[in-house]
């Protein structure tokens, strides 16, 4: 039975807002249900998809209500220690206001250590632990077992700024949408949650006069979309990268796959190797499609992790919309 | 209380399966193959290597059956072509990783990645081999680690963990980790072989010297003896493809003879000379001193544990020396003269279980007058590998006996192999001596894992004694001694998993259902036998009654000491 805050946030079907867009009722209410003399709550601010600042905009604008939903997350599940897991150019730039936020709680912050793959969930766990950064098998799940084999509730910033929300019942079901590239007026802006991306690009002015595609949801992790493919709203993180269709596609495959095997944690075969032997071909300049495509789609049904998996299906979608159709 | 049942479905048939076990573990209870080269059951599933792979109805992508709890309704298909699509694209990309030598190396008939190269039919070379250019590295004389030939796959770097100190770590280089020695001078290598054990490719290897064995062989002046341990007869067929735990002593002797050996004894009537001399010390220590505290040295890795870990407890191990050290000293001197040959000429070969028994017979202060007591050390793997090479087959082989006069043992010799042997063998001659019956019932600890604890009765006095296995569980053992001295009085640790039959030169898979089955076989064997104490083997006491009837002669043959050791 949810009952207090979490009967309210599911009442709001609430998803979070980190990309994985799970229900934020289940996962505070499972971890709640845990029984453990000791857990962990996780503001995650790690926000690691380059270009992508939309985490940067609520810290900057709205922290001190996410620092009232953190500490009504204590209230609501009082064994919790809560703990700020941030960027350090973010805690770097906003220091003051953080510390003045905390200020008096129990808060603690953790600063992320730069990578693309520490903000991933199991990824804080083990780094908080003082493990290689690498993802860990799921289920368990870090709301049952995370941080020393402690339960720990882990979620995006903006999803503690919804809650907010919810408890002031201001709640629109809105999300905060990172938009970049060769557009007139980049910057975050705030639509519905299936507001269209042609929609978006519209309605904040945004829509390209030269043949362009997106990469939506993510820079290293989303997908792209041609101008015929916007009619939908952004799956994953709430980003919209626009592109123009001059962009040199061999040259954009060789600096996403580069990005992808500096930034990848190695552990396993698919994604280590898979994404070594592309470099590797690019960087020998030519292409085997046979090979460049087995090793792609074998990253996406067979990666350990969704990095793994997306990473594939992005190098796939650049090869196949980008490379050759320019 | 039984365990919670689940039904699932693997590839359309339904199973009945406990609750949390592994797709992997059904399928293996139920003969269901599913490839794999990273899992092994010592270890926790790393799902790295991505050959385990099933679908799940349900799922998109494929998942590890190795790491992927089952659970009750779940439809698993472990076939298709998608699935087997996905196994040989990585194992091709594993082979990128994986320089390949097979042509001399030792793994070769054991070898997983060749084993599923082949039955997936891969392509090997489809990629260029991106380790080749990398360096090996020998671990002291023990253990030879090829980097050009790791899969990253970290089941060196865990076991290490988990049985010894940690040695080997995972490095951040560019944009790839390796596996590399620790480079903190507060950690050493054990040479325990754990690494090699359970490494899936043969990137680890034990430092064999098969050259200057076969030189000797092939010279006609030089006398060569081979010894083998307890552990090697119940472990070695499976070599052979004999997985049952039989004792093959007479068929290890056969073979040894055919590739060339004057002689075979047997380690375990060394074992028969360590248990006497040990338990002598046992009962002086027990006469002598109100608390005393025993430590076993059979173990060469928990002997360099101590001297470089625990230098405080270095006067505690007993200075007795290991079987095949009294063994091989005993052919040079005691049997040397009654064949009246130059000891010079003896060329002392031994078999065993362990790599760090490479490193024992390099230890200085074993020698005597000047000569080496055992001249080289080969592992149950490398002697397989060299019958495979000379086409003897250990199974089609008419058995032999091993010589005399050191050919045969009690059986308290032989249960050497196993964890526990050491201190019942001592315990069985101490009660012997002393006219006693002393009651052991020994119980797992339930505060330390690897150790078994029992309180026994000497002398209606009360003394606690422990078995342990790994270092872990070591580690934890000593630190409450040094906190409670007096705690324990006779504590005997061997680093390998089940003792001897457990060590890093044995036959893999290395796997507790394995050694399971070579302790039954060790314990067998001693059951089987008339004798089952050390020192009332008749050879034992003839030579302690002709040859080991003074302190120079028991000191050089039987007794060491121990030192602090800095790196």
């Amino acid at each position: 039975m949810t009952t207090g805050i979490i009967k309210k946030i599911e009442d709001a079907k609430l998803l979070g807002k980190s990309g994985s867009c799970f229900s934020t009722a289940k996962k505070w209410q499972v971890f709640k249900e845990q029984k453990s003399a000791k857990k962990y709550i996780i503001c995650n601010i790690a926000e690691g998809e380059p270009e992508i600042e939309k985490d940067r905009y609520v810290l900057k604008n709205y922290f001190d209500k996410v620092v009232e939903i953190i500490l009504l997350a204590i209230q609501e599940i009082p064994e919790s220690a809560p703990i700020i897991y941030i960027k350090k150019e973010y805690y770097d730039e906003f220091k003051e206001q953080i510390q003045k936020a905390i200020k008096n709680t129990l808060i603690k912050i953790e600063i992320k250590k730069q990578g693309y793959i520490n903000g991933e969930e199991t990824v804080i766990c083990n780094i908080l632990e003082g493990k290689r950064a690498e993802p860990r098998t799921k289920p368990p799940y870090p709301v049952e077992s995370g941080i020393n084999g402690y339960p720990t509730l882990i979620n995006n910033i903006e999803t503690f700024y919804r809650v907010w929300e919810i408890a002031h019942n201001q709640f629109e079901d809105k999300r905060f949408i990172s938009i970049s590239g060769i557009i007139p007026k980049k910057g975050i802006c705030e639509f519905s949650v299936d507001e269209s991306i042609k929609s978006i690009l519209e309605k904040s002015d945004n829509l390209p006069k030269e043949k362009f595609f997106v990469i939506a949801g993510g820079l290293l992790s989303g997908e792209i979309l041609l101008p015929n493919e916007l009619d939908q709203p952004i799956k994953g993180a709430g980003s919209i990268v626009v592109f123009s269709t001059k962009t040199n596609g061999f040259e954009m495959l060789k600096k996403w796959s580069n990005i992808y095997n500096r930034e990848n944690c190695d552990k396993c075969v698919s994604c280590r190797e898979g994404i070594y032997r592309i470099v590797e071909m690019l960087e020998s300049r030519k292409i085997n499609e046979e090979i460049f495509l087995e090793i792609v789609r074998n990253m996406q049904i067979s990666s350990f992790c969704q990095l793994g998996r997306r990473a594939g299906y992005l190098l796939e979608q650049i090869y196949q919309k980008v490379y050759k159709n320019v | 209380m039984s365990k919670e049942k689940i039904k699932i479905k693997i590839n359309n048939q339904e199973i009945i399966a406990e609750k949390g076990q592994t797709i992997l573990e059904i399928a293996m209870q139920n003969g269901i193959k599913i490839p794999y080269l990273c899992y092994h059951p010592d270890l926790k599933p790393k799902a790295s290597c991505r050959l385990c792979l099933v679908k799940i109805k349900g799922y998109n992508e494929l998942k590890t059956s190795c790491s992927t709890i089952a659970e009750d309704g779940m439809e698993i298909i472990t076939e298709s072509p998608e699935i087997k699509k996905a196994r040989k694209t990585n194992l091709e990309l594993l082979f990128g990783e994986h320089s390949k030598e097979c042509s001399d190396c030792v793994y070769e008939h054991n070898c997983q990645l060749l084993q599923l190269a082949k039955k997936l039919n891969i392509q090997q070379n489809k990629y260029l081999k991106r380790k080749s250019y990398l360096p090996s590295k020998n671990f002291g004389p023990a253990i030879h680690f090829q980097k050009s030939k790791c899969i990253d796959c970290q089941n060196c770097v865990e076991a290490c963990k988990k049985y010894a100190t940690g040695y080997l770590e995972v490095k951040e280089k560019g944009p790839f980790f390796r596996i590399e020695p620790s480079k903190d001078k507060g950690k050493i290598c054990l040479y325990c072989g754990q690494c090699l054990a359970h490494c899936p490719v043969g990137a680890f290897e034990a430092a064999g010297e098969f050259e200057e064995v076969n030189q000797n062989l092939a010279n006609k002046n030089k006398i060569v003896v081979f010894q083998f341990a307890p552990s090697i007869r119940t472990s070695i067929g499976e070599e052979f493809g004999l997985f049952t735990g039989e004792d093959l002593s007479e068929r290890i002797v056969a073979g040894l003879k055919k590739i060339g050996a004057d002689y075979v004894f047997d380690t375990c009537v060394g074992a028969d000379f360590t248990t006497s001399v040990e338990a002598k010390h046992c009962i002086e220590k027990l006469e002598a001193e109100k608390n005393p505290l025993v430590l076993t040295s059979c173990c060469p890795s928990w002997v360099r544990y101590v001297e470089f870990y625990y230098p405080e407890f270095i006067k505690n191990l007993a200075t007795v020396r290991s079987p095949q050290i009294i063994l091989g000293g005993l052919v040079k001197t005691y049997w040397a003269a009654k064949m009246k040959i130059d000891p010079k000429n003896i060329y002392i070969i031994s078999i065993m279980p362990c790599t760090a028994k490479k490193y024992e017979i390099t230890r200085e202060e074993l020698s005597i007058n000047s000569i080496k007591p055992v001249d080289q050390v080969i592992t149950t793997r490398e002697i397989a590998y060299l019958f495979h090479k000379k086409n003897i087959h250990l199974l089609e082989i008419d058995p032999e006996k091993p010589d005399n006069p050191l050919g045969i043992s009690s059986g308290a010799g032989v249960i050497y192999g196993a964890s526990g042997g050491v201190m019942t063998s001592a315990l069985r001659t101490v009660a012997d001596r002393l006219k006693q019956k002393i009651k052991i019932n020994f119980v797992a600890s339930k505060e330390i894992p690897g150790v078994k604890e029992a309180k026994i009765k000497i002398n209606n006095k009360k003394y606690r004694v422990a078995i342990v296995v790994g270092i872990a569980g070591a580690k934890k053992i000593m630190q409450k001694q040094k906190k409670n001295p007096g705690y324990y009085n006779f504590i005997e640790v061997m680093v390998c998993p089940g003792g001897c039959i457990g060590g890093g030169g044995q036959p893999v898979p290395n796997t507790k259902e394995m050694r399971d089955i070579r302790t039954k076989g060790l314990f067998k064997i001693d059951e089987g036998k008339n004798l089952h104490l050390a020192h009332e083997n008749p050879i034992v006491k003839t030579i302690f009654k002709e040859y080991l009837n003074n302190e120079e002669n028991l000191n050089r043959i039987c007794k060491t000491k121990f030192s602090q050791k800095f790196e």
